[in-house]
C-alpha cells in the first residue's frame, strides 16, 4: 500500500498529528508557553514554505524539530529575551490531573519540574533523546552541533537530575 | 602497578544509554566489576528516562489545537473519502474492531510508536466489545494459526489458556505502518479488557519486562527473540506483571 506525494502535501498532512510533539518540543526550548505557541505556529508555516526542501518520505518529525530549534535560536529567542520575561513554573504550565494516584502524580510533577529547570542547551537534548527518543546522531543533525557536544550535555543533565533525586530520597529515607 | 583505564562522564553516559560501541561497552562492564568508585560514579549518572518519558507524555494533552492553516486537509489518498479527518478515523476504527480477524492499514502519525497507537486504540475497548465472544476451541485455534502466520511466529493456544486470571477471547490481525502487529484479547477476572500485542522486532536485543502506565492503563513492555511485546489494559499493574512475566516465558 504505498502512496505517492509530493513534498508539500506530505507536509500539509503530516504536521497536525505531529502537532502536539512539536508544541511540548517548542515548550521546553523556550520555557513559556506563550513563545511555545508562537514558535509552533512559526514552525509549521516556515516548514510549508520550505517544503521544496524536504525530501518526501523521509522523516517529517525531524525535520520540523529542527526548523523549530533554527528558528529558536536564529531569530526569535534573541527578541523574545529583548522583550523579557522569564520561564513559566511548571504551576503555569498547568498540569492536567491526569493520574488518579495522587503520589505518582506528585512525582510526575517533581520530574517535569526537574527537566525544565535544566539549562536550555541540557533540557532540550534531554527532550530529544530521552523523551522524544532519538538517538544521539538524530539529536545531534536537530540541533547543528557535534555528537561529543550531545553526549556532554546528557552527561551533565544525567548529573543533576540524579543527585536531585537522589537528594529526594535521602530526604524522604 | 596496572593502570586502571578511566572513563569520562560522557562515555559513562553513552554507557547507559546504548551508544557505544561493543568494545568500549565491554571494557566498562568488566572495569565496573572491582571498580567501586566507578561504580558511584555510574550511580550518580543513572536516571530514569521512562519516567521523564511519561511525564512528558502528560504535556501531549495540553498542547493547543494545530493551526487553522493546516484545518480541513485532505485525507491520506488510501481512504478516498471526503470525511473530515476525525471521522474518518473513527470509520476506520469501528471497522477494525467489528469486522476482526481482517488487517486494516490505518493511517496514523509515523511518529507515534507502535505501541503509543496500540494504546490509543485499546484505550477504546470495554468489556462489552470482547464479553459476547465464545470461540470454541477449533475456532480458537484456527483463527491462532492465521495470526501465527501472519506474525511469523507460532502462538500455542494453550499458552494463552494457561492463565487463571485471563480469559482469553480472540485474535486480530491489525496493521502499524503497513507491518502486522497482532492483537490477542482477554478479560481479567474483573471484566476489564486486556490485549496482548505482538510485533516484529527485527535485529532487537531481548529485554526485561517493564511495567507502566499508558493512556491510564497499566502495562508492561517487554523484547524477546525478535518480536517486541506490549500487555495493556485495567488498573492493576501487579495483575499486568505477574501476567507479562508469564507470558513472556511461555510465548
Amino acid at each position: 500500500m504505498s502512496r505517492q506525494k509530493n513534498s508539500h502535501d506530505e507536509i500539509l498532512q503530516g504536521l497536525k498529528p505531529l502537532f502536539p510533539r512539536l508544541w511540548r518540543y517548542c515548550l521546553v526550548v523556550t520555557g513559556n508557553r506563550d513563545r511555545a505557541d508562537d514558535l509552533a505556529q512559526a514552525a509549521c508555516l516556515r516548514a510549508l514554505e520550505k517544503s521544496a526542501h524536504y525530501a518526501a518520505g523521509t522523516r517529517l518529525d525531524r525535520w520540523v524539530f529542527q526548523i523549530a530549534q533554527r528558528l529558536w535560536l536564529n531569530e526569535l529567542r534573541a527578541e523574545s529575551v529583548r522583550r523579557g520575561g522569564g520561564m513559566a513554573t511548571v504551576e503555569e504550565l498547568d498540569i492536567p490531573d491526569g493520574n488518579p494516584d495522587p503520589e505518582s502524580n506528585l512525582l510526575a510533577r517533581e520530574v517535569l519540574m526537574s527537566v525544565l529547570a535544566l539549562p536550555e542547551a541540557q533540557r532540550t537534548t534531554v527532550m530529544l533523546v530521552y523523551v522524544e527518543g532519538y538517538s544521539y546522531k538524530e539529536a545531534a543533525d536537530i540541533l547543528d552541533i557535534p555528537i561529543g557536544t550531545v553526549m556532554s550535555r546528557l552527561a551533565a543533565a544525567r548529573g543533576k537530575l540524579a543527585s536531585r533525586f537522589d537528594r529526594k530520597k535521602t530526604k524522604l529515607g | 602497578m596496572n593502570e586502571r583505564p578511566t572513563f569520562t562522564n560522557e562515555e559513562l553516559t553513552a554507557f547507559l544509554d546504548g551508544e557505544i560501541d561493543e568494545s568500549l561497552a565491554q571494557e566498562i562492564a568488566d572495569a565496573l566489576e572491582n571498580d567501586a568508585e566507578l561504580s558511584a560514579r555510574l550511580q550518580g549518572l543513572q536516571i530514569d528516562s521512562e519516567q521523564i518519558r511519561s511525564a512528558f507524555d502528560d504535556l501531549l494533552d495540553e498542547a493547543p489545537s494545530a493551526p487553522s492553516a493546516l484545518e480541513n486537509v485532505r485525507p491520506p489518498r488510501s481512504f478516498s473519502h471526503a470525511l473530515p479527518w476525525q471521522a474518518l478515523a473513527a470509520t476506520a476504527l469501528l471497522c477494525l474492531f467489528v469486522g476482526g480477524g481482517i488487517g486494516y492499514f490505518i493511517s496514523v502519525s509515523k511518529q507515534e510508536t507502535w505501541r503509543d497507537y496500540a494504546a490509543t486504540y485499546h484505550a477504546l475497548y470495554v468489556n462489552r466489545t470482547l464479553a459476547q465472544i465464545d470461540q470454541n476451541a477449533d475456532e480458537a485455534a484456527v483463527q491462532l494459526a492465521d495470526v501465527s502466520t501472519a506474525l511469523g511466529k507460532t502462538i500455542d493456544p494453550a499458552a494463552l489458556s494457561q492463565n487463571d486470571q485471563l480469559d482469553y477471547k480472540r485474535a486480530q490481525i491489525l496493521g502499524f505502518e503497513g507491518r502486522p502487529l497482532v492483537q490477542l484479547a482477554f478479560l481479567s477476572k474483573l471484566g476489564a479488557p486486556i490485549a496482548l500485542c505482538i510485533m516484529r522486532a527485527y535485529n532487537a536485543a531481548d529485554s526485561d519486562v517493564r511495567v507502566n502506565e499508558m493512556r491510564g492503563m497499566s502495562a508492561a513492555s517487554w523484547t524477546t527473540g525478535e518480536f517486541d511485546y506490549l500487555l495493556i489494559g485495567g488498573s492493576d499493574k501487579a495483575l499486568i506483571e505477574k501476567a507479562a512475566r508469564a507470558l513472556k516465558t511461555r510465548l
